[in-house]
């Protein structure tokens, strides 16, 4: 074979061959989610909307390493930059998804709740001694399992990650799901080969939902009212817990409390270091959660907030930040044509796209969330539907960007176009909010990813679409010597 | 002609013997007067005031003002009473079930879905603790029904009051019971926590199962037909029960109740009903108040099921059942008002009182327990109202019928005076003397 | 354009659907109910007089009354005033689930956090004349939770509707319910088991409160290392009940666990507030009255369980005959709308007079709750909760016109018609809406050719050199 015989006569010329080869060989997927080493880039001619200042009719920004360097009108462009000319295009912050399954879609069948198994057949023999309900210690009773962190459960490969990222969202705040006390949810940015490099900040909130998924026969809770009262009741045991070890760490001759996994990784929440994700949607609900978080002294996040436009103004008051919803109800597909929907529920669904605005309108800081939306393209969309009914459209594009970075605790690091900054940017061939709007180019971190239409590109490794690289796999079956 | 005298002797002494065994029979059943008491008696005389009713031998034999008195009569003193007819409840499970949470009690619900021949007749527990105390509160006949399936089986129009259900029953087969097929998705409540879950059937699927049973059921129909003629034709075509006794309802001899709730189920159950030519009734009719015009139109009576429920909507009007019978009073239609619970029975006056609070009149209500349930059922030649020769089912009040604090102060089934004890006034006589 | 017009279908929305805009802190401060029949339940009928309504508490009741200038007028001529109805078992308002049946003790679960105020059922309670209810856990546990005593007053939020005040019950329940309810596998399966389950439930209260009031006079004479026991939010509710803070509930039927309940009531040095349902109440009326128990129970409902065939329609009578304070109530929000019919039925099965019949859903259950100083009459000093009819209540034709709580109207039975209308054309502007929507909403396929792909070749000016892309 030629190339072997080129090998034994040209050691250099055979490695850098074999580098090529090995990199071209490597599975597409790798190499998307590694991208390439983040170069220096300037995207020039756009139009640039920093959201943390007015938008540059015709602007440029500068990425050195993966940080935002320059942005202005008029902006130096380095010699070692690779240019992009985006006339025509409208520069974007990344979107930031504010709660979502994002990463961990496949690994929620391995959760780490132990669930007690319903087997069915003959019944259980009926337990022997009268004490017929021994109380739990925390770390025993099901679903409280707050030590869980969403950043070690992250599968880089995900599908939806790269479905997001293709709808133009950077960075998302991933929450485990399942349970009461269902963990830590951690922000990640949806690029990198492994969790490591896209993790930004974790933990953020700790995530609690108050909804019963259990139904009869399948243990306690399996009402509302029973998970609220195994909340109260371990958010108690949290509070004692911390009592317990203080007085025994400072009277040696005190008895030693037990050690509880749960109990201890509760405590950032009892100290409000870390703010807990609840969520709620009627305002029902909502104050619910709002009086539990008042008892316990806790800091909250809403999420969901279907209905929060109308106890927007308690929101306000107490500055709790909303993590919105835009998994808008929708007519049953199946429905029967005679059939008429309760008006509540016609309600509900007619002006639920409103919610956002009353928000607005009120006050009240809010960022939106896919939640389990199975289609990012339909969570932008349906952010757009928020606009048409009536939000401010500046305000949509921050609740995308800004405000959730702030919410997080890292609006110093990403959220807008700003000096210093994350490299978290997309390229999109209008306002983001229109129906027609594509997704050309997505930055995270500095990494560029050309957004293609599925149909419009063969799914085989690595087709370049520029200009033939001397080591392309064309070049493998053309004669080199 | 040698025998004629001895034949005449003969004749005469037999004629003797049967007028004494008559007579002894009726001597075992006392002939009753209820005098001086404001008859209500449903027919073209209106209501009596200060008149009296005759009872003889099971029949009213005389009503008015003034009548004339058997010998031996025993005698009820009306003054300030009220006379009505005996309630006729018009639906229900009586008899078939005594404590519905434990199910070997329970006799209505066989399994299968086409069950023409079974007879509820035969199911009926005489000794009931149900049958008295729905009677003492001036019900004294009543339909009982079997449930479950499409084709539930024949119902029994039967008095609450006999040893036996030969004693009691009025009509052995008192109409078929048929569940019309329903385009509704089906729901289920799970009692306690008001919850209530919809298995996820799409609206194809619904309509698919409904159409297939539609015709599943006219095929029953029409194979009782052929199976008819078939008979007449050859008598000796094997017997088949199930289509023996389908052939009443297809020659329309008998009539079939067409159990249908929602305003489309209803129409459906009307158009099916006319177009195999059934001789049909309604039953349950929730929203019969949205199609009553069609039920006028096509002359279709009603049986309703108790008014004194929860609106099915959460946007319904809080009345939306209450006012179903004031809607049909208003077009036209022929109504009964049942309280169709074994245990509940004694309320019918009340869903009557209650249908009159919501807007019909005081005849429209009583006539809804009364002789409307009797037409319908197709014995308002001998039930439903107070006129000379029906058979003597009355109820003596010391007040109006309907009204909750009335007393029951006599009852009549088939002419003999019944007693007002039940099990729950022994056990109130027996914990009324604990010291 | 488009945000006005739904922002005022929200408004108009919450307020046609609050059932009227002038209601609470807006409604009329004063008010009087002119010339009706009035039933106080206290102190007998006065034929033909009026009530006057002043800041929410009745202010004054007689023959004629003072009617201020700017007062709000109803004219009662013809009609029938009672005490709002009291229904002191229900299971109205709860989105919690009702039942906690996982486990036999659950103490520490409270319907207070789960009232639903968009409950359609309260409307339609409060159009059937009630005006209080005490909310309670299902039947499902020998011990079941907390529960809630709210007003029905319709458009107010959850913490609106509860009854300020009233003391906190917890719900019991023996007989057949909590014996493996719902076919799950715990124990009890025996009445037994039932009593079994309650000693030991008291019995671990009494430790605990031993171990708090230790804990508080070791910390109080200034140990430093006295540790706080677990605050167990099972056995807080047991401890209050031993102490005698918090009324007891219990759902009972036969006569045997009834008096099974009082004798331990008598060991752990409580009383047992009432009985539920106590359809037997009627074989122990003498151990009831002795101990002191309310018996609230259905009017003539009975042989739907077996533990219910004994029960008799006399039961409340028989009962009050012989000297039970006996209240009626629905435990079903269907039954809840015509309470004062059930009471009717009390005075045709067993002789009670109107007045007494009348007290089984006014006063008596108000005693039954503790808060008779507030409601259950009309007395001058009471809440203003008033039903108005259009005749005698006892009677089957009665129809509640009006219903009153805390002095403002909650139901008026013309309002409610003209309601229908607005509720009408919401409905109608939403489908409009909805149908607009639809339209806009026309889907573009995902990934369309053609369009897309135009656009981003001919934007691209500059290829990026080498090739190097993400993908």
């Amino acid at each position: 074979m030629k190339f072997l015989r080129m090998q034994s006569k040209s050691p250099l010329l055979a490695g850098c061959f074999m580098l090529v080869i090995t990199i071209l060989m490597l599975p597409a997927a790798a190499r998307r989610a590694a991208g390439e080493e983040p170069p220096v880039f300037a995207i020039m001619n756009a139009k640039v909307i920093p959201v943390s200042a007015p938008a540059i009719e015709k602007g440029t920004v500068v990425i050195r390493d993966g940080i935002i360097e320059a942005v202005g009108a008029d902006v130096p462009i380095p010699g070692d930059a690779r240019v992009i000319d985006a006339a025509g295009l409208v520069l974007y912050p990344g979107l930031i998804d504010g709660l979502t399954d994002t990463g961990l879609e496949e690994a929620q069948t391995a959760s780490q709740t132990p669930a007690p198994s319903r087997v069915p057949g003959p019944p259980a023999p009926a337990p022997a001694a009268p004490q017929q309900q021994p109380d739990l210690s925390p770390d025993e009773r099901q679903g409280v399992t707050p030590y869980r962190q969403a950043a070690d459960l992250l599968n880089p490969g995900s599908k939806k990650i790269e479905s997001s990222r293709a709808a133009g969202i950077t960075t998302a705040l991933v929450a485990p799901r399942g349970g009461t006390f269902t963990g830590q949810c951690s922000l990640i940015n949806l690029a990198g080969a492994e969790a490591g490099g896209m993790i930004l900040k974790t933990p953020v909130a700790f995530s609690i939902s108050l909804a019963s998924s259990r139904g009869f026969g399948k243990g306690y809770p399996s009402s509302p009212m029973g998970v609220l009262a195994l909340v109260r009741q371990t958010l108690l045991d949290a509070q004692r817990y911390s009592k317990a070890w203080s007085i025994y760490n400072a009277n040696p001759g005190a008895r030693r409390p037990e050690h509880s996994r749960a109990l201890e990784a509760l405590q950032p929440l009892m100290r409000q270091q870390v703010p807990a994700i609840f969520p709620a949607d009627s305002p029902t609900e909502i104050q619910r959660v709002l009086d539990l978080a008042a008892a316990f002294k806790i800091s909250v996040i809403l999420s969901s907030g279907m209905e929060a436009g109308k106890i927007a103004s308690v929101l306000r008051e107490r500055n709790v930040p909303v993590l919105l919803s835009v998994k808008y109800p929708e007519r049953e597909k199946d429905a029967d044509p005679e059939g008429r929907e309760e008006l509540t529920a016609l309600r509900r669904r007619v002006e639920a796209p409103a919610c956002a605005a009353a928000l607005a309108k009120a006050g009240v800081k809010f960022a939106f969330q896919s939640g389990d939306m199975a289609n990012p393209k339909d969570f932008i969309r349906n952010v757009a539907r928020a606009v048409e009914a009536g939000l401010d459209r500046d305000i949509a594009v921050r609740a995308l960007t800004l405000t959730p970075a702030e919410i997080f605790g890292v609006a110093d690091r990403v959220g807008s176009i700003e000096k210093n900054k994350t490299a978290n940017l997309i390229l999109v061939t209008g306002d983001i909010f229109d129906a027609d709007t594509r997704v050309k180019y997505v930055f995270v971190d500095g990494r560029m990813f050309d957004i293609t239409e599925p149909d419009t590109r063969r799914e085989r490794d690595a087709e370049p679409s520029g200009p033939p690289d001397p080591g392309s796999s064309r070049g493998l079956h053309a004669p080199q010597d | 002609m040698a025998d004629l005298s001895g034949r005449n002797s003969i004749t005469l002494s037999s004629l003797t013997i049967l007028a004494l065994a008559l007579t002894l029979a009726a001597a075992g059943e006392p002939a009753y007067v209820i005098r001086n008491a404001r008859v209500h008696t449903l027919s073209h005389a209106g209501t009596v005031e200060r008149g009296s009713v005759v009872v003889e031998n099971g029949k009213i034999t005389a009503v008015g003002v003034s009548v004339k008195m058997p010998a031996g009569a025993r005698i009820i003193e009306g003054k300030g009473l009220d006379v009505y007819p005996g309630m006729v409840n018009a639906w229900s499970n009586v008899g078939l079930t005594e404590i519905p949470a434990v199910d070997v009690t329970n006799d209505a619900a066989e399994q299968g879905q086409y069950k023409p021949q079974l007879m509820a007749f035969s199911a009926i527990h005489p000794a009931s603790e149900h049958i008295p105390v729905a009677r003492v509160n001036g019900i004294t006949s009543c339909l009982s029904v079997p449930e479950g399936g499409v084709i539930a089986g024949q119902s029994v129009l039967l008095h609450l009051d006999g040893w036996t259900i030969d004693e009691m029953s009025i009509l052995r087969s008192a109409g078929m019971v048929v569940n019309y097929p329903s385009l509704e998705r089906p729901r289920t409540r799970f009692p306690g926590a008001g919850v209530e879950r919809t298995p996820r059937q799409s609206f194809e699927e619904i309509k698919r199962n409904y159409e297939n049973q539609v015709k599943e059921l006219s095929e029953w129909l029409e194979k009782a037909r052929h199976y008819s003629r078939a008979r007449q034709a050859q008598p000796a075509t094997p017997a088949d029960r199930q289509l023996e006794a389908l052939v009443p309802v297809v020659e329309g001899r008998s009539i079939v109740f067409l159990t249908a709730d929602t305003a489309r189920d209803i129409r459906n159950a009307v158009a099916f009903g006319k177009k195999e030519n059934l001789r049909f009734v309604i039953h349950g009719g929730r929203e019969a108040n949205l199609v009553a015009d069609l039920l006028k139109k096509e002359n279709v009576p009603v049986i309703l099921g108790s008014i004194v429920e929860l609106p099915a909507r959460e946007d319904d009007p809080y009345d939306a059942r209450f006012t179903v019978p004031r809607e049909l009073a208003r077009a036209g239609v022929n109504f009964a008002l049942t309280s169709p619970d074994s245990s509940e029975i004694r309320n019918l006056p009340y869903e009557a009182g209650f249908a009159q609070a919501y807007g019909i009149s005081g005849e429209q209500a009583l006539r809804a327990v009364t002789l409307s349930p009797a037409e319908i059922l197709g014995v308002a030649d001998r039930l439903g109202s107070i006129e000379v020769g029906k058979i003597a089912d009355l109820v003596v009040t010391d007040g109006d019928l309907l009204e909750i604090r009335t007393q029951v102060k006599h009852l009549f089934i088939s002419g003999r005076e019944v007693s007002l004890e039940t099990r729950h006034t022994r056990l109130y006589e027996k914990y009324l003397s604990r010291p | 354009m488009k945000a006005l017009a739904s922002l005022t279908t929200v408004l108009a929305a919450c307020a046609v659907w609050a059932g009227s805009a002038d209601r609470g802190a807006a409604g009329p401060n004063v008010t009087v109910i002119k010339d009706a029949t009035i039933l106080t339940v206290s102190h007998g009928t006065i034929a033909k007089g009026s009530i006057l309504i002043r800041d929410g508490r009745i202010a004054e009741v007689g023959p004629t009354v003072n009617v201020p200038a700017g007062a709000l007028v109803i004219e009662a001529t013809g009609q029938f005033v009672m005490p709002g109805i009291i229904d002191p078992h229900s299971h109205l308002a709860q989105n919690g689930g009702v039942n906690e049946g996982s486990l036999a003790v659950t103490s520490m679960t409270s319907v207070e956090d789960f009232i639903d105020p968009t409950d359609v059922d309260i409307y339609r309670e409060l159009a059937g004349g009630v005006t209080t209810t005490a909310t309670l856990h299902g039947s499902a546990n020998p011990i079941g939770g907390t529960g809630a005593v709210i007003k029905l007053r319709w458009g107010q939020d959850a913490k609106g509707l509860l009854f300020t005040g009233a003391r906190p019950g917890l719900k019991f329940a023996l007989g057949e319910n909590p014996k493996h309810v719902r076919a799950q596998e715990r124990y009890p399966g025996t009445r037994m088991g039932v009593e079994d389950v309650i000693r030991q439930s008291f019995t671990e209260a009494r430790i605990y409160a031993r171990e708090w009031d230790e804990y508080r006079k070791r910390s109080g004479a200034g140990d430093k290392t006295a540790m706080p026991p677990r605050k167990d939010l099972k056995l807080e509710p047991l401890a209050e009940v031993l102490r005698g803070e918090r009324l007891t509930f219990v759902h009972a039927y036969r006569a045997d666990e009834m008096l099974m309940m009082m004798r331990v009531a008598d060991d752990f040095g409580f009383k047992v507030n009432s009985f539920e349902h106590a359809l037997e109440g009627y074989k122990i009326a003498r151990e009831l009255a002795a101990h002191g128990a309310v018996a609230s129970t259905f009017s003539d409902w009975w042989s739907y369980k077996v533990e219910a065939y004994d029960a008799i329609p006399y039961n409340a009578a028989l009962m009050t005959r012989k000297g039970v304070l006996v209240s009626i109530n629905s435990d079903s929000a269907e039954e809840a709308r015509h309470l004062n019919q059930e009471a009717a039925k009390c005075v045709k099965y067993g002789g009670l007079s109107e007045a007494e019949a009348l007290r089984l859903i006014t006063l008596n259950p108000a005693k039954q709750l503790k808060i008779d100083d507030r409601v259950g009459s009309i007395d001058a000093g009471k809440d203003a909760d008033l039903v108005v009819y259009d005749r005698h209540p006892l009677s089957v034709y009665a129809v509640p016109q009006k219903v009153l709580i805390d002095g403002q109207v909650y139901f008026d039975i013309q309002k409610d018609q003209e309601m229908r209308k607005r509720m009408a054309e919401e409905r109608k502007a939403l489908e409009e809406k909805d149908r607009q929507t639809r339209e806009k909403e026309r889907p573009c396929p995902p990934g369309k050719p053609g369009g897309g792909d135009a656009v981003k070749d001919t934007t691209r000016t500059e290829v990026p050199p080498q090739g190097d892309e993400g993908e």
